[in-house]
């Protein structure tokens, strides 16, 4: 154990900092994860039932792709850390809800389906951005916590 | 455990690469924390047989380690560093 508390606490800020930087996903990974969304927000467009397949399978892909970022990083986040990034997250649920409301209103209307690609390609470039943003603030918030 | 506490779990080879040090040192390291009942070590077998060690803080580490931290902090912002020598404790 460190008998100074500087060089104890600086130990600290390094054990988090190499946290940070470990838990920042590769590049594919937030494209990936927006596709999955919107092909979600794209399957309910369409309309239900045909579009239920689609919507099933991007929601499984959505949902196991976190648990193979775990895998492939070796980390295990809880998200107990309190900060700016939670807003990010935030941001996204609602783009979610706001964007699937906006497919499912067109899959239940007379719009031609083709309409949905507008939600479902809106949602995929928010969760990039957002996306992005959780991950520069939660670095930040990892690097700066004790 | 500063990168444990904020964690649910994290995998021996993860830890070993963030702090870059041998197996033989980290297996040593976290058996003394085992022992203390702050880390528990998972083996769930994955595909293939190959076997992961994920090592996960637990309640009494969380606690055992916001505590070093505040002690720490304390320590800064009053300036001192306590004397723990042999000698200053006599006295």
């Amino acid at each position: 154990m460190e008998s100074d508390p500087i060089e104890g606490l600086a130990q600290v800020a390094a054990a988090r900092s190499a946290l940070a930087d470990r838990l920042v996903t590769p590049r594919w990974y937030l494209p990936a994860f927006g596709a999955a969304l919107g092909a979600s927000a794209l399957g309910l467009g369409v309309g239900l039932p045909q579009g239920l397949p689609l919507c099933f399978a991007a929601l499984v892909v959505a949902i196991a792709l976190p648990f193979i970022q775990t895998h492939r990083s070796g980390v295990s986040y809880t998200g107990s850390v309190r900060g700016r990034q939670d807003r990010w997250i935030g941001a996204l649920l609602v783009a979610v809800l706001l964007l699937d409301g906006a497919a499912l209103l067109i899959g239940l209307s007379a719009v031609p389906a083709l309409v949905a690609l507008v939600p479902a390609t809106l949602l995929l470039l928010a969760t990039i951005a957002l996306g992005r943003g959780y991950e520069r603030e939660l670095r930040a918030a990892l690097g700066a916590g004790r | 455990m500063a990168a444990l506490a904020v964690t649910e779990s994290v995998e021996f080879a993860a830890i070993r690469e963030m702090l870059g040090v041998a197996d033989s040192v980290l297996s040593k390291h976290l058996k003394v924390l085992q022992d203390a009942g702050y880390v528990a070590l998972d083996k769930p077998t994955g595909r293939g047989g190959r076997v992961r060690t994920w090592v996960r803080p637990t309640e009494e580490g969380r606690r055992a380690y916001d505590a070093h931290v505040a002690a720490l902090l304390l320590l800064v912002a009053a300036g001192t560093i306590p004397d723990t020598t042999p000698t200053a404790t006599r006295n």
